[in-house]
């Protein structure tokens, strides 16, 4: 390989692909939810571990007012929405340490997930959406070649349980 | 409903007192949502074109989006005296193919029904009364 791959390799984290496949999708996420990893090297890469991290994250909109003065002391004050995000749960394990793997060959495993029980199933709306996400990454010098975000649906019955005094109005 | 009654409830602006039970606000599976929907006019006798149940999903974090929503008539041409309440009895059928509820952190996804009385000039109504719909979600709209 020469420098100037490596160089790239170590910028861009092309060093290896990493990809995610789900043993089930969508799963109920009542029983573990099996996920391979697989690491497919596109140069010798030496990785002191193989990490995966998974999250449950929630996608809203939030008015955002803000207000600017100009050079005359003039107030303007204006209103938007902004995508925001928030995470209910995130987790993280070491797949494995050490990890050679040679130009040209794929190494996979398979981990194990829990995920908590009381957590909200997925929901995909028009603004809002409650995702379950897992990312799989080598941990290398440079950037990590990593899979990026992959979604797992959860498809499971809620348990919400009816209160009057939240049942009116246009609280949440 | 004729056109003394239509002026009348202009000219009056009576009312009526219009109120929601649910016989099981929280559904499981394909369940339906079983309402009671009572009326009774406050002032004077109240004519009604129909008395409508409404039904709706509302999306809500920064904005409101409804992203689903019925009419159910539940009758016509009715007459409401005070002190003389009416009651309909409802079965609501919860469409299979929309989301269950959620409700998030900054953000949620309602469902919620009103009963409405369509009168000439007031159209008196109840408030938006949430229920919880529990089952396996969709991803469909």
């Amino acid at each position: 390989m020469g420098l100037f791959t490596k160089i790239k390799n170590y910028i861009t984290g092309g060093a290896a692909e990493v990809g995610i496949v789900f043993e089930e999708n969508p799963t109920d996420g009542l029983s573990p939810l099996r996920v391979f990893v697989t690491a497919f090297a596109n140069a010798d890469c030496k990785a002191s571990n193989v990490y995966l991290k998974w999250r449950a994250r929630e996608t809203y909109k939030k008015l955002v007012t803000t207000t600017s003065t100009d050079s005359d002391g003039n107030s303007t004050t204006s209103t938007h929405s902004e995508t925001r995000y928030e995470d209910h749960y995130t987790a993280q394990v070491k797949v494995a340490e050490e990890v050679s793997i040679a130009k040209g060959k794929e190494e996979r495993w398979l981990v194990t997930l829990d995920l908590p029980r009381e957590a909200h199933p997925t929901y995909h709306g028009k603004e809002v959406f409650f995702k379950w996400e897992v990312f799989a990454g080598l941990s290398m010098p440079g950037n990590d070649p990593d899979s990026g975000w992959q979604e797992v649906v959860i498809r499971r019955k809620t348990n919400y349980q009816y209160k009057e005094q939240e049942a009116n109005g246009r609280d949440q | 409903m004729g056109v003394i009654n239509k002026l009348k409830n202009y000219v009056t602006g009576q009312g009526a007192r219009v109120e929601m039970a649910f016989g099981n606000p929280e559904i499981n599976g394909p369940e339906a949502l079983q309402v009671t929907l009572t009326a009774e006019a406050t002032d004077d006798v109240l004519y009604a074109e129909q008395v409508i149940l409404q039904l709706r999903a509302i999306e809500r974090s920064a904005s409101s989006h409804v992203l689903y929503s019925d009419d159910l008539v539940l009758d016509k041409q009715v007459q409401l005296s005070p002190g003389q309440p009416s009651k309909w009895e409802q079965s609501v059928a919860i469409p299979p193919h929309i989301a269950g509820t959620f409700v998030g952190k900054h953000s949620s996804f309602h469902w919620e029904v009103r009963g409405r009385l369509e009168a000439a000039g007031i159209d008196p109504k109840s408030e938006w009364q949430k229920f919880f719909v529990n089952r396996i979600p969709t991803t469909e709209h």
